[in-house]
């Protein structure tokens, strides 16, 4: 069974918003919509769960159409049997834990309901809090209770909208963790909308990459986060330099591209084409004080520090090396290395750390 | 002086005693005022459900204009109802002017917006999210609005205790519309003025102590639930 989706949203301020892609529906997995925010992944997801309304195109449930603008057919959220969870989560503040999860399932007998209830506190890890008020509740426990409401009904298809932006970092880490696991055991087919790579990385089946409203790019994640085709997708999935380059040679695999003046190698992705994006992760820049010759990387660019900006145990190094380039070091190497706004330095990048994407004509 | 001090004390006992003529004025105003609130409870809170879930053009206007209806002067409301009910104006026929219908059709129209205003803006503080959570859930859409109203239930408290304050207090509408017809129209307000103009002061302060004893009565009960049932 498939959800095929292929439609387009307009708003009278703001992009038109365009989805096409489908996904299998019995099975587990999880597609990941991943873009900036404001791109419209919630309001895909909106259209998907019927809250929101296509302008145009269909949404088919295998041969079911839950929308179809050429008919006019339009399933109400509840015949839809689709699970939603809010980035934030929206509990029945006057029901406790038990009643909020119970909520989907008013039509199931009591003692299936009872049944029900206590196996998705046991699977949500929120056993002994059944009698509590949203009230009194960290937000990763109200998110706990969020999905397992969701999921109590057993829906086909479970929609999560940001579900962990607003927890902190190591109770966000141990719900993902969790929560792959449940969902794969329940066998749910599920879309993740999220603008953190860690998420998307470590969560997605299979990513789908959104900019401006429509779907740019999609894959496995490892596969598109290695990989992307184009500036914009690269620019997103956190390339901190893309530059332009022509192409000055070609040998064995390998390309010579010019950044201006500056020559860098890299691998040859294949084709014609005469100009490139020359894209380089910050991970996959080293720095050195001094030159000291003979190293593997077969870039070495020399340049000045433009700017520091200390992340936590990293630092993020913005150079001119004739080209803006930017490297993530650790603050333990920025400490030894005692850099500082424009001292000379050298940067070292592997071939295969800059990933090339051609320009066409 | 001594006239306001002999008033007080004839107004103790005729409270005490349970006048009759005191008591059937009380109970009909309390039956009357209660009435409109409720008719003003089903279709303002309709109205505001309506307003707070639904996009429509106009539908700034039509807020402002329920905003303006909370603070409707009860004379204007009093002078259209009469109007209407005209034995030659448009519903002449049903022959209600100066009948206790008359009096809670006035009291309604006086109510309503009150009670659709706030419960516009009840349902209007729910987090929006909600409203779709609940859709998700699998509720109709009729499930749903009334899970939005049972979460919205101590604001709209208070919007029944504002209506209900409003139109067992008011004077104009009642008086142009009921007539103060003794056994039939006559309630608190209007009884209060006729005895304050007659110059029995006595009776005037008895009526006006119960009135203010039952709107604190009814909005103390309904305070007292409101409160018991408030989350932390």
């Amino acid at each position: 069974m498939a959800l095929r989706a292929n439609f387009t949203r307009d708003f009278s301020s703001g992009p038109r918003i365009a989805a096409e892609f489908q996904m299998e529906l019995n099975r587990f997995g999880i597609t990941v919509l991943f873009g900036a925010s404001g791109c419209g992944k919630t309001t895909i997801l909106r259209c998907l769960a019927g809250l929101d309304r296509p302008d145009m195109g269909a949404i088919f449930a295998e041969d079911v159409p839950w929308f179809d603008a050429a008919s006019g057919r339009f399933v109400p959220p509840h015949r839809r049997h689709v699970g939603y969870v809010f980035q934030e989560s929206a509990l029945f503040p006057h029901l406790d834990v038990r009643g909020n999860i119970a909520f989907g399932l008013r039509d199931w007998s009591s003692q299936d309901r009872t049944h029900r209830v206590s196996e998705l506190l046991r699977l949500m890890g929120l056993e002994g809090m059944e009698r509590r008020r949203p009230v009194e509740l960290s937000g990763g426990e109200k998110q706990r209770v969020a999905m397992a409401r969701a999921l109590a009904p057993r829906p086909r298809l479970l929609l999560l909208d940001e579900p962990f932006a607003s927890l902190d970092r190591p109770a966000a880490e141990q719900l993902r963790h969790e929560l792959r696991h449940v969902l794969q055991a329940m066998k749910m087919p599920v879309i993740l909308v999220t603008h953190n790579r860690d998420e998307a990385l470590s969560l997605g089946d299979h990513l789908l990459l959104m900019r401006e409203g429509c779907i740019c790019q999609g894959g496995s994640p490892t596969e598109v986060f290695a990989k992307p085709d184009s500036r914009e997708a690269a620019e997103l999935l956190g390339f901190g330099t893309v530059v332009r380059t022509r192409i000055a040679g070609r040998t064995e695999g390998l390309l010579r591209l010019l950044a201006g003046e500056i020559e860098l190698v890299a691998p040859d992705p294949g084709g014609e084409f005469n100009e490139a994006y020359a894209c380089i992760r910050g991970e996959g820049v080293s720095l050195e004080r001094h030159g000291s010759g003979a190293v593997t990387q077969r870039n070495r660019l020399a340049g000045r520090v433009t700017a520091l900006h200390h992340l936590g145990p990293l630092v993020r190094v913005q150079m001119d090396c004739g080209f803006p380039l930017e490297s993530l070091i650790t603050s333990w190497a920025c400490e030894d290395l005692a850099l500082a706004v424009g001292d000379p330095i050298h940067a070292l990048i592997k071939a295969t750390a800059v990933i090339v994407i051609p320009i066409e004509g | 002086m001594d006239l306001i001090w002999e008033g007080i004390k004839e107004a103790i006992r005729l409270l005490l005693t349970l006048d009759r003529e005191v008591l059937s004025i009380t109970l009909l105003s309390l039956a009357l005022s209660g009435l409109a609130t409720l008719v003003s409870l089903v279709l303002g809170v309709s109205t505001g459900v309506v307003l707070a879930l639904n996009r429509f053009p106009g539908k700034r206007l039509v807020i402002s204009l329920v905003n303006t209806g909370m603070g409707l002067p009860p004379v204007v409301v009093g002078l259209f109802v009469s109007m209407l009910l005209w034995r030659n104006g448009p519903l002449g026929m049903l022959h209600l002017l100066y009948t206790p219908m008359a009096i809670v059709i006035a009291q309604a129209v006086i109510a309503t917006p009150i009670i659709a205003g706030l419960s516009l803006a009840a349902l209007q503080q729910l987090p929006s999210n909600l409203r779709l959570q609940i859709l998700t859930l699998g509720a109709s859409r009729r499930q749903m609005i009334w899970m939005l109203i049972k979460e919205a239930r101590l604001p709209l408290l208070a919007a029944i205790m504002a209506g209900f304050g409003g139109v067992i207090s008011e004077v104009g509408a009642s008086i142009m519309v009921g007539g103060n017809i003794k056994g039939s129209t006559r309630v608190l307000t209007t009884a209060t003025v006729m005895e304050t103009s007659k110059g029995n002061f006595d009776m005037a302060i008895a009526l006006s102590v119960i009135l203010l004893l039952l709107a604190f009565t009814v909005n103390a009960a309904l305070t007292h639930i409101q409160q018991r049932r408030r989350p932390r």
